[in-house]
Order: structure tokens, then sequence, then C-alpha cells
């Protein structure tokens, strides 16, 4: 009697073995794309500090500063949907355990690139940029960040000149502690505009544009 | 053996079953929400699909080992006095039809046709009157489909009976293919036959003709093949009446007479056997609203037999029956009404998070819904990579169900299978967790 059910048993946990197997390789693969568009992000950073470098020691600072000027198309600027891309690829994820340090890899590059851009400003008085950061939460869900994310990317594609770094207020790193200490950060979705400008809650589009006219 | 009478009194809901039930439910109730909060989406996905995964594999070897070939029945000695019951109440629309399959069967022994009337109001019994080579009863008032067979069977001259709905025909040689099998077996007390959906016309009659070959076809004769049958149709079955009188008859307080008596069948020691080699037609219904109220009607009589049976679930003196097959079909409609109250409970979720941003300042949350609204919605979960076996192992009983129907699989039946798959569920899950809480607040089933 016992038999169809010990055979049921047996399949039973060959294909669940079978299926983790290809779940490994699944959860792998995506992690691994997330990665290579990280390394996109390292390898852009790494190039700036590289040229900011050259420019401390044998080149000149109008040389970074031509570079700073052209060279401004930053992969950050995508940086919310890659951000919402590791959220959901983490969220759907089972086996891979990767992914508290490709967070935190993203986190320091995006940050890294931020600094980089307030660097060239204090360098080369740019002026042309209108930077905003954008605060949202990792550890609960955030219906509204998702909406905001979206307004902005729109925003971004209307104004060319309008950078967007987004940062986790609840991740609980150093510099992004920092950050949210600075700019008196409490609820999400915040947004700083241009360093000064906090605006708290969900914002339409051209509740932004207004606040980013004013400067 | 019990006698019928105290049989009639003990299937009466008595209020500390309700209270049974009562306390079982907020338990799960409790459990439901307890697990929602606590435990991740991906873990109970992946609990749920290695259960279904283990159900399917057992199904499937049952029928790779047993059921996938119908034995060659021997000729039985001598065929016996068959009486076919065909109760009614106000089926003028279908009887007559019915009443024609009948007299046009097939059989190497003799039958006679009884029908009882069950009160009609719609003039079909004075239409009945004139109706020739049968015998009409009556019962002046509505009693009830389970109190016109037990009218019917204690006229009944039979050895065995067969009882039909008036709205269900059967085929020219169900009474030939059907009798021999009681003959396999001494304890064989009753025979199902395949039941199909007659002439289906709308979507949901289409969407109803697969799932009754899936259940019927591929799931009773696998089932059958372990003498695990749980339920002897209402719209055609066959029982050998000094069985069904010794066991006192149907049970007139049952919402689902058909699925108690094969209870009562199977906690005797008796056999139910399957017999696939003939089909009888009965009419299904035609709208969702319908359907609904016979699915609720189902559900509820399966919720009040799985209490009255309880005794059964999990008991080893049943063998497989109660070990497998009782868990597996109507037990695990408790795990569709869960999970459906689960889904139910995780979308209210997800509308909540949905309206949200609007809530928050609306002409953002109309400019967010506007750019790529639908990104990001359905992101493909790792689990899901696990429901692909138990999905294989569906379709095959699915090709298996076709067969055994004797149908070609056509584009025609793409659209119903694509619903029967990926929508149905959802209906017979919630149509499941209604019955559920009607029986749990104990109200009144009309008929």
């Amino acid at each position: 009697m016992a038999s169809p059910y010990l055979k049921a048993a047996l399949l039973t946990v060959a294909l669940t073995f079978l299926g983790f197997f290809f779940i490994s390789q699944f959860d792998s693969m995506r992690a691994s794309e997330l990665r290579s568009q990280l390394d996109e992000l390292s390898y852009q950073l790494e190039s700036e500090r590289l040229m900011f470098l050259y420019s401390q020691t044998i080149g000149s600072q109008a040389e970074l500063c031509s570079y700073f000027a052209t060279a401004t198309e930053s992969k950050a600027n995508k940086a919310y949907l890659l951000a919402e891309k590791i959220r959901q690829y983490e969220q759907s994820n089972i086996l891979n355990a990767e992914y508290e340090k490709i967070r935190n890899q993203y986190y320091l590059s995006n940050a890294a690139l931020y600094l980089n851009l307030r660097l060239a400003e204090k360098y080369c008085a740019q002026n042309s940029h209108t930077t905003i950061l954008f605060f949202y939460k990792i550890k609960q869900s955030c219906p509204e960040c998702a909406a905001q994310g979206k307004i902005l990317d729109a925003l971004r594609e209307k104004h060319p000149n309008l950078r967007v770094f987004a940062f986790p207020h609840d991740a609980d790193l150093p510099f992004l502690n920092a950050l949210v200490r600075r700019h008196g950060i409490t609820q999400v979705p915040a947004l700083v505009i241009d360093d000064k400008t906090v605006l708290f809650g969900l914002q339409a589009d051209w509740q932004i544009e207004a606040a980013f006219d004013k400067d | 053996m019990e006698s019928g009478k105290k049989e009639y009194r003990r299937s009466t809901i008595h209020i500390p079953e309700r209270k049974e039930l009562a306390i079982i439910g907020m338990i799960l109730v409790a459990l439901a929400v307890f697990v929602f909060l606590s435990i991740s989406y991906q873990i109970i996905f992946i609990g749920y699909t290695i259960l279904t995964l283990f159900i399917f594999s057992a199904y499937l070897i049952m029928w790779l080992e047993g059921a996938r070939t119908e034995p060659i029945l021997p000729e039985p000695k001598k065929y016996p006095h068959v009486t076919v019951v065909v109760p009614s109440f106000n089926t003028g629309d279908t009887i007559f039809e019915c009443l024609a399959a009948c007299k046009k069967m097939e059989y190497s022994g003799t039958f006679d046709i009884i029908v009882v009337d069950d009160g009609s109001t719609d003039g079909s019994y004075e239409k009945l009157k004139n109706e020739k080579g049968i015998t009409l009863l009556r019962n002046e008032k509505n009693r009830g489909k389970a109190s016109a067979l037990n009218y019917a069977i204690r006229h009944a001259k039979g050895e065995i009976v067969a009882c039909i709905d008036s709205d269900t025909y059967p085929q020219k040689d169900a009474l030939q293919k059907a009798v021999k099998h009681f003959y396999e077996d001494d304890k064989v007390a009753s025979v199902v036959v395949f039941v199909c959906v007659s002439r289906p016309k709308t979507l949901l009659q289409r969407i109803q003709e697969i799932e009754y070959w899936i259940s019927f076809g591929f799931f009773f004769r696998t089932i059958a093949s372990i003498d695990g049958l749980y339920v002897t149709p209402g719209p055609t079955a066959f029982y050998r009446k000094d069985v069904l009188l010794s066991l006192g008859g149907f049970d007139e307080q049952n919402l689902t007479e058909d699925m108690e008596i094969a209870l009562r069948l199977q906690k005797n020691g008796y056999k139910i056997r399957a017999c696939h080699e003939t089909q009888v037609f009965t009419e299904v219904p035609a709208t969702l609203r319908k359907l609904f109220r016979q699915r609720l009607r189902w559900y509820r009589g399966g919720v009040m037999n799985i209490l009255k049976y309880i005794d059964l679930f999990f008991n080893p003196k049943y063998g497989q029956f109660g070990l497998f097959i009782l868990p597996t079909t109507l037990g695990s409609g408790f795990f569709a009404a869960l999970f459906m109250a689960w889904t139910l409970m995780s979308w209210s979720r997800g509308v909540f998070d949905w309206l949200a941003p609007f809530a928050a300042n609306l002409p953002a949350g109309i400019a967010a819904a506007a750019t790529n609204w639908g990104e990001g919605l359905l992101v493909f979960q790792s689990s899901w990579i696990l429901g692909i076996f138990s999905l294989s192992i569906w379709t095959y009983f699915l090709v298996k169900s076709f067969e055994i129907s004797n149908t070609e699989p056509q584009p025609r039946h793409m659209l119903p299978l694509v619903l029967l798959m990926w929508v149905y569920p959802f209906f017979i899950g919630f149509t499941f967790l209604m019955a559920y809480l009607h029986e749990l607040f104990g109200m009144r089933y009309s008929w």
C-alpha cells in the first residue's frame, strides 16, 4: 500500500531538487545581470576619480572641468530604475545570498557619484545642473516612493540637465545616515533640490519644477 | 450495520457540530492571519507547490500502475432486473428527453422505470401521467430529492436501482456496461458512470465540459482504482437495492445526499466502482449565478459531510481512502478556501498599495500611473519554477482526460481550457470560501 506514496514522495523530492537547481541558476543569472550594471557604475566612478587625480597631479583644473562638463550623462541618472530592479529581483529571489552586498555596493557607488558631482561643482563653479536627492525606504513597502520614482524618471527626460540620485533613508550605512541627518529626512518620499529645498511626501512633476525654478 | 432510523437522526445538523465547526473555523482564520503576517509569499507558495506536487505525483503513479488499463470484465452469469429511478421536481423541459433516452437503453436483462414527482407545480406531473412505460409515483408536497429517491427505492422491484436525474441522458449501453461491475467483487454496492456535460453552449458550460472530463474522467477512474470514491454523482449512479435499504436509504437532511451515501457505503466497508465504457450526459448551469448556486450547495454539503464523517479522515482503518483520498479531495477544499482567503488578503493589500499614491497626492498619483503603469507589476518569481512541474503533471492528466472522453483536442477547447486553468480556480476557491462561511454562520439553505 505504501508503495505508490513512497514513489510519489521520491518523485516529489527529485523534482523539488531539480526545481531548486533551476531556481539557483535563475537567481544567479539575475544577480549577475545586476552586478554587471553595478560594474558600469563603478567603472564610471573609477574614471571620474582618476580624472580628478590626474588634474590634481599632472593635469590642470580646466581639463577636469571640461571632462565633467561632457561626461556627465551619467549612469546615475538611471539610479532609481536600478534600485527598483534590485528590489524586485531581491523579492523574487530565493537562493542567492548576494543581494545585501549588491544593494550596499549600489548605494556606495551612487553616493560616490553624487559626491563627485558636488566636487565638480565646487572646483569648476558649474551651476548649470539641478540635482535632486530622492529618499525612499527599503525596509517596508512604499508605493508612494515607486510613484515618485516614476515621476522623477519622466521629469529627467523632460529636463536634460536634471540629475537624480536615489538613496534609501533606512539602509543604515554611515554615509547615508550622515546625508539623512544633514537634510533632516524624517519621512519618505522626500526630495532635496539643489541641497536647499526639502520637499516631503509625494510630489507631482509641476510641484518639483516649481521648486527648482525658485533657485 | 446501523438501522435507517438511527442514521436519519444522526444526519441532521446538531448544535454541537456547529460549535465544533465554528471553533475549527476560528482557528483556521486565526492561522491564516498569522501565516499571512509572519511568512513571506515565497515560503507559502513553495510549501503549497511541493504539497501539490506530491499529491499530483501520487495520482500519476496510481494512474500508471492501475487505472490506465480498465480490466476486461467477464460477462455476469445473469443480468438482474434493474429499476431506473428518476426523481422530478418541475423538470418538464428535460424529463421527457431523459425518459426517452432511458427507454432506448439496451440491456440483456429486464428493467423498469419509476418516476417520482416531488410535488411539481409546473404541470409536468399531469403530462407525465400520459407517459407510457413508466410507473409514476407522487409526493404531494415537495420533500427533496433524497426523499423522492427513498420513496421510489421502497417500490423498486429491481435488485439494482439506477438513480438518474431528470436532466441527464444516458447512452444506450449504460445499463449493460455498468451492471457488470457489480459482479467484480461481493462488496461492490455502487457503480458510477462517466458523467459528461450535455450539449455545452455557453462559455461557462464549455469550461465545465472540460472540468467534468478531468474530475469524472481522469480522477474518478484513478480514485476508483484504489476503491476511494467519495461521491456517487447525483446525475447517474447505480446501487444494490438491498444495501441501500439496509443502510437506511438516502439522507433526507443532507445537501449533497450523493456524497453522503458514498461516504456511508465506504464507512460500512462497501466498494464503489467506476465504469468509463459508457457516458451519461447531464445539463449544467449556463450562467455564473446558477453555477455559483449549484457549487455553493455542493461545497456546503461537502463541509457538512466532512464534519459528519470526520472520523474517517486520516483514519488508518480506512486505508488509502481515509489517509489519502479524503484529505486530498474533500479536505483540499479547506486548503483552497484558506489559499483563497490569503490571496484576497494580499490582493486587498495590493489594491491599498495601488491606491496609496492617489491618496497621498492625487495629481502626482495620476501622473505616476500614466507613465509605464504596468511596469514591475508582474515580476517573474523564482518560486514559479517549481510550479512548472505540477503544471506538467496536470497537463498529462488533462491529455488523459481527453482520451477517456474520446475527444480530440480542438482549437475550440483552447479558450475554455485557459479560463479553466487560470480563472476558474479563483471562482471555485471563492465559492468554497463562501460555502464555508455560510456553514460557519449557520445560514439556512433554500432550494
